[in-house]
């Protein structure tokens, strides 16, 4: 090796080697200019493959549902249509009551349980914790069928049906908690791991407790990527369909009881278009430009309010 | 500035304003009379994970005098700096060994409870930390909080003279709730002198304060330190020795030696260790050959 490097030296003199390299930066240009260009066209194909589906489904949704979105569609409750009024389908007012009430529920609980959870997690320094830590990024993945499956034979068969309530908004909420944790959990410690480190420092420096950084110095700093992450979570969990199909029934009154059966917005999809009744199915899309609608607000609510709390930060 | 140079004059009447010459300087630098400890060092070791970073350090810290320790990268001050309030104690795998005592009760092994020590010994850190998220004011007064304070009279007052001693309630006194982010580098530097000095500590450790500052930035800092050390007791970590020199009336020389780990090699006053240094390494350092 070393020997090739000296004969090399003493061979080149530094003039011809930037001849050399000019020379071969000029053969090369052409190739070079094809390649960049090959990798152009590369992205503008996969954005085409990615985009042009989805913004179909946004185009054929606004498209086909905007004449549903009627005061009468969104606060009259679904109606079963019989033979002779094939139209007579109701609006979804219960299916937007059951969407508030499970998912809000469900957020109530999983919210602060998830935020006292990632500061365990954040905070701990054990194997075991650590365990659990990557215990809970796992269950991110876990197929939201599961939960529902899990919900039903270990809460619903066991208590609830014992009790003579079979469908329940309550085993809807369980299963929604149960699928939101994992998510934000790990959101909001990744939030917290965010914080720069020195901040902490500062304050342990000025005599704080841990408690104190972690209410005064690290939640403050992590809040927006925190609510970034709880809003993720939480127009996941309003979209789900699976965890709370089979353990919610339906109900075609618009009711606030979590004892009682209940119908969300994305289970009044599945409904409408098992049906045979043309009107029911097309009835999808005004449901579908509703839930979308819903999740496009939850989202851009959280990004003013982050673009809100960042501002004055340096 | 003008009302500043005049305090420092008034106070430190040895200390005339800061020149560049070291020798000069060197001849106006008190001598060393005896003066109470109020940190002591003996044998401190710091580990992470068993692998030493720094060792066999003894010095004692004299109440109201300005120490610095000095040496190249890798020698460990900021470590041993770091081991005087205990930060190392968040840091999985790092054990302090040896002795520290503050006022003769070992930090480590006595009965003060950490949180109480570390508002006892305060930090100001190489980088400007104000808390992103709170108001100027909230950040000066945010040591006070942390420890309990909530008095509303007192926590403006300890606040306007926290600032005033760190020559900041003058240009921040009108925007007391602007976000701390608004401030430039060097004023946010003194923003965090000023957090550290509301608790009222009786030792300021200062990690390279002033690295991150223009030099205008980082005069006024220095001038700082010389009437501080009136009200509290002042160990800096500086790579710049004329900083040192400047600043300093007693300094370690640290180095690292040949299994990376950092010892301490000299310490004495800084006219001593700038004119008359007892190791031929320490005299090798401050003349530039190496570092």
């Amino acid at each position: 090796m070393s020997t090739d490097v000296v004969e090399l030296d003493q061979e080149v003199e530094p003039e011809d080697r930037r001849a050399f390299v000019q020379r071969q930066s000029r053969e090369h240009y052409g190739r070079r200019v094809f390649l960049s260009r090959a990798f152009l066209s590369l992205l503008i194909v996969s954005l085409l493959v990615a985009f042009i589906p989805l913004f179909s489904i946004v185009q054929n949704v606004i498209g086909h549902g905007w004449h549903f979105l009627t005061w009468r569609f969104l606060s009259t409750p679904e109606q079963q249509p019989d033979i002779f009024h094939q139209s007579a389908i109701g609006g979804v007012s219960n299916a937007i009551t059951g969407t508030v009430l499970i998912d809000g529920v469900a957020m109530l609980v999983a919210v602060p349980l998830s935020i006292l959870l990632s500061m365990a997690l954040f905070e701990s320094k054990g194997r075991l914790m650590h365990a659990l830590r990557l215990y809970t990024e796992v269950m991110v993945g876990l197929p939201s069928i599961l939960v529902s499956f899990f919900v039903f034979a270990m809460v619903v068969t066991p208590f609830l049906a014992a009790s003579g309530y079979y469908f329940t908004a309550l085993a809807g909420v369980i299963s929604l908690t149960l699928l939101m944790i994992p998510l934000m959990t790990v959101a909001c410690e990744a939030a917290l791991r965010d914080v720069p480190v020195t901040y902490s420092e500062a304050a342990l420096a000025l005599g704080a407790r841990k408690s104190r950084v972690m209410m005064r110095v690290l939640l403050p700093y992590a809040f927006p990527r925190m609510l970034t992450g709880i809003m993720l979570s939480l127009s996941r969990a309003v979209g789900e369909t699976a965890p709370i199909l089979f353990l919610i029934g339906t109900s075609l009154v618009t009711n606030w009881s979590l004892w009682s059966e209940q119908t969300t917005l994305p289970t009044q999809i599945f409904h409408n278009l098992d049906s045979n009744n043309p009107y029911l199915r097309n009835a999808c899309w005004g449901i579908a430009l509703i839930l979308i609608t819903a999740v496009f607000v939850l989202n851009l609510t959280s990004r003013v309010i982050v673009a809100r709390s960042l501002r004055g930060r340096k | 500035m003008m009302d500043m140079s005049s305090v420092t004059n008034e106070m430190t009447e040895p200390f005339a304003p800061p020149t560049i010459s070291i020798g000069s300087l060197v001849d106006q630098i008190p001598s060393n009379a005896p003066a109470e400890t109020v940190l002591s060092l003996r044998d401190v070791a710091v580990t992470f994970n068993s692998k030493v970073a720094v060792r066999d350090v003894s010095f004692d810290v004299a109440k109201n005098r300005v120490t610095s320790m000095i040496g190249p990268s890798g020698s460990g001050k900021t470590t041993l700096l770091r081991a005087m309030n205990r930060l190392h104690d968040l840091t999985k795998g790092a054990v302090v060994s040896g002795t520290l005592e503050l006022d003769g009760e070992d930090i480590y092994r006595g009965s003060i409870p950490t949180t109480l020590l570390r508002s006892r010994i305060g930090m100001v850190f190489q980088r400007p930390n104000p808390f992103p998220t709170m108001s100027i004011y909230d950040n000066v007064a945010s040591g006070l909080r942390f420890n309990g304070i909530k008095k509303k009279a007192f926590l403006d007052d300890a606040v306007e003279h926290a600032l005033t001693s760190a020559a900041l309630w003058e240009s921040v006194k009108g925007r007391m709730k602007a976000a701390a982010g608004t401030l430039s580098g060097g004023e946010q530097q003194r923003l965090c002198i000023a957090r550290a000095l509301a608790v009222e500590p009786e030792i300021l450790l200062m990690d390279e304060p002033t690295s991150s500052l223009d030099p205008v930035s980082t005069q006024h800092i220095e001038d700082l330190m010389s009437t501080l050390k009136e009200i509290v007791t002042i160990v800096i970590v500086t790579h710049n020795m004329q900083q040192a020199a400047r600043v300093s009336d007693d300094c370690a020389f640290l180095l690292m030696g040949e299994d990376r780990a950092g010892e301490l090699i000299e310490f004495a006053s800084t006219e001593k260790i700038f004119t008359n240094p007892s190791d031929k390494r320490t005299l090798d350092y401050i003349q530039g050959r190496f570092g």
